[in-house]
């Protein structure tokens, strides 16, 4: 494991540390350079960002695809939300207790659902975030329908450069994905879950352990935003709308590419604020019809569309040499060492 | 607990049951043939509803006169989505069909919102109570859910007896044997979706006097559909009927017993269960 991690941290290269380093100084840079209107919304970007990269290792690398996702923020919120109104404990346990409750709540599900596959694995988890949204409206402890308010304690550049922190350790777990054994067994489940039994892989493991993980990444993004908002009700909490614009970033960005949620949220949410905020319901309309367009053109992503675009003038370059050869980037699963 | 709480439980929970099942039929028509899971249906409904609100409130006609026009309209849309957007997913993976269907879902609602309003409309047709074994309930509902079972079970004819009812279970049970005996595979899908479609429409014409609606009204179904279509086995109609009925009678007995609140979570609870204890039942029917 940690010579998987030692290749990993090698692979990138000079220029990838110097890129990674780059991006790290801007985003933590930016809050002191901009007002907090624009931090705000970097913040939600972040939070984007990191239920993409969730969902993304779940749905995107283990192939198993998630319409609930918005339970594991939600209940991540709601743990926080509890530590926080019910006791007097500081407000880093309420962090920590909402990744947990995440975790928790994967952990129990997890067995049950993923014997179930496609279309049903998605209708399930959507069934358990709407049934969520049902029990923890009729939980006292909860505030029941009426939701729990809570001192607000942390500031917006704390949550800022938290939530960013979760994006950047989501990142670097996806992109330790393809160095590690555990990785690389899940993208052989994706790719075919009955070959990679018989290559003795213990394929209910390892899904129930990137359920595990991508849930504690749900989990943190919606307790940092609980302990920045300071207010969680039911309607907000399961919401299936974040679901639904959680998996859109990930598509739009590139399903199954490290840097995908990414740039995603960033591609997604800057022209969506820019162009629709102010109109709702025609924002809505348009994110419908976005929706189905990039389904329709572009169902792989931005960065795989960049690879093959690059792909394809390096071949112009060398005298069209190559025809028809196969395109990298993207899905990783073709990637040997 | 007493014997007329049970017959009222029993009875309001048929009725409501019924129109469960006719909402989830087309639903579970696409999904069979097609294998694409329709995000959209819940908003196809709604576009049925409407059409059966604007005959009323124009001419007056009554809803159950109105299903006809929202079932002709309503395959008409449907035909044109087939066309235009979920041919081109046929085949992809799930992920893609039900984005591309929500994306259609999220687009009708709020062109609707923004074109019709969200406050909430009703219709008063057939309103007086009548008693069926001590029970007290609207004349609407037991007309409506009466006219609910009559189209699923004609539905069921159609699909049994006709050629392309035929034709539908051939590509249904297998496209590539079916295209090999003949069957234009691609025209059938067609005539499934717009069928489906229809059959959204005929529901949402005859839930008009039965509750307060607005274009939002297609989200309150679709998930209970879901239910239906989980429980009653994938594309098998008359286990849709069933399936309809027993969570329409669950519902009303959660709601008598425990609370209002509760009823909402059964159909979670239904799909959950299901998928968990009879997996390999439901998954059967997928290959």
């Amino acid at each position: 494991m940690i010579t998987d991690l030692k290749l990993a941290a090698r692979s990138l290269g000079r220029w990838g540390w110097l890129a990674l380093g780059a991006c790290v100084v801007v985003v933590a840079a930016f809050p002191h350079l901009a007002n907090p209107y624009i931090v705000s919304f970097a913040l939600s970007i972040g939070m984007y960002a990191a239920l993409a990269g969730s969902w993304n290792l779940i749905s995107g690398y283990a192939g198993y695809v998630s319409f609930g996702h918005v339970v594991f923020w939600g209940i991540g919120a709601y743990g926080a939300a509890v530590v926080m109104a019910r006791t007097t404990l500081p407000w880093p346990v309420a962090l920590v207790a909402g990744g947990l409750a995440a975790l928790a709540l994967a952990l129990v599900v997890a067995r049950p659902i993923l014997r179930l596959s496609g279309v049903y694995f998605a209708i399930a988890t959507l069934a358990i975030a709407e049934g969520m949204r049902v029990v923890i409206s009729m939980t006292p402890l909860t505030g029941a329908g009426s939701g729990l308010s809570l001192r607000p304690v942390l500031s917006l550049h704390g949550s800022y450069y938290l939530m960013w922190g979760v994006v950047l350790a989501c990142v670097a777990t996806t992109y330790s994905l393809r160095f590690t054994t555990f990785g690389r067994s899940v993208v052989a489940i994706r790719e075919n879950e009955v070959a990679a039994q018989s290559l003795g892989i213990d394929a209910t493991r390892r899904k129930v352990q990137v359920l595990g993980l991508s849930s504690v990444f749900a989990g943190l993004a919606g307790a940092i935003y609980v302990l920045n908002v300071a207010f969680i009700d039911p309607g907000t909490g399961f919401d299936i709308t974040i679901t639904l614009t959680t998996i859109m970033v990930t598509m739009f960005g590139g399903i199954a590419t490290v840097l995908g949620p990414v740039v995603g949220a960033l591609a997604f949410q800057i022209p969506s604020e820019l162009l629709w905020a102010q109109f709702p319901f025609v924002h809505k309309a348009a994110l419908g019809a976005l929706i189905v367009l990039i389904v329709l053109v572009l169902p792989r992503g931005i960065l795989p569309a960049l690879a093959r675009a690059r792909a394809w003038f390096a071949r112009r370059r060398r005298g069209a040499s190559v025809p028809g050869a196969s395109v990298p980037g993207g899905i990783e699963g073709g990637e040997g060492q | 607990m007493e014997l007329t709480i049970l017959t009222a439980i029993l009875i309001s929970g048929l009725a409501t049951g019924a129109i469960y099942a006719l909402a989830a039929e087309g639903l579970n028509l696409i999904w069979g043939v097609m294998r694409v899971v329709n995000l959209a249906h819940g908003e196809l409904m709604m576009i049925g509803v409407f059409i059966s609100y604007a005959l009323w409130s124009v001419w007056g006609v009554n809803p159950l006169l109105a299903a006809i026009p929202a079932a002709a309209g309503l395959f008409v849309v449907g035909l044109g989505i087939e066309r235009l957007f979920v041919r081109r997913v046929i085949g992809s993976p799930e992920l893609i069909s039900l984005l591309l269907t929500f994306g259609i879902s999220i687009f009708i609602t709020n062109i609707g919102v923004l074109t019709l309003g969200a406050e909430f409309k009703t219709i008063r047709f057939l309103d007086e109570p009548v008693s069926i074994l001590g029970t007290a309930l609207p004349l609407n509902q037991l007309v409506m859910a009466a006219a609910a079972i009559v189209l699923s079970l004609a539905m069921y004819v159609v699909l049994q007896r006709t050629r392309t009812g035929t034709a539908i279970r051939a590509v249904a049970i297998d496209r590539d044997m079916a295209q090999q005996v003949g069957i234009d595979t691609k025209k059938i899908f067609g005539r499934t979706f717009a069928l489906g479609a229809a059959l959204a429409g005929v529901a949402g014409a005859l839930v008009t006097p039965l509750v307060a609606f607005n274009p939002l009204i297609g989200q309150t179904y679709i998930l209970t559909a879901f239910a239906v279509v989980v429980l009653g086995g994938m594309g098998n109609f008359l286990g849709a009927l069933i399936a309809g009925l027993l969570i329409g009678v669950v519902e009303a007995g959660v709601a008598y017993t425990v609370s209002v609140q509760a009823s909402s979570g059964v159909v979670f609870l239904v799909i959950i269960l299901t998928l968990l204890f009879r997996p390999t039942g439901i998954l059967g029917a997928r290959e």
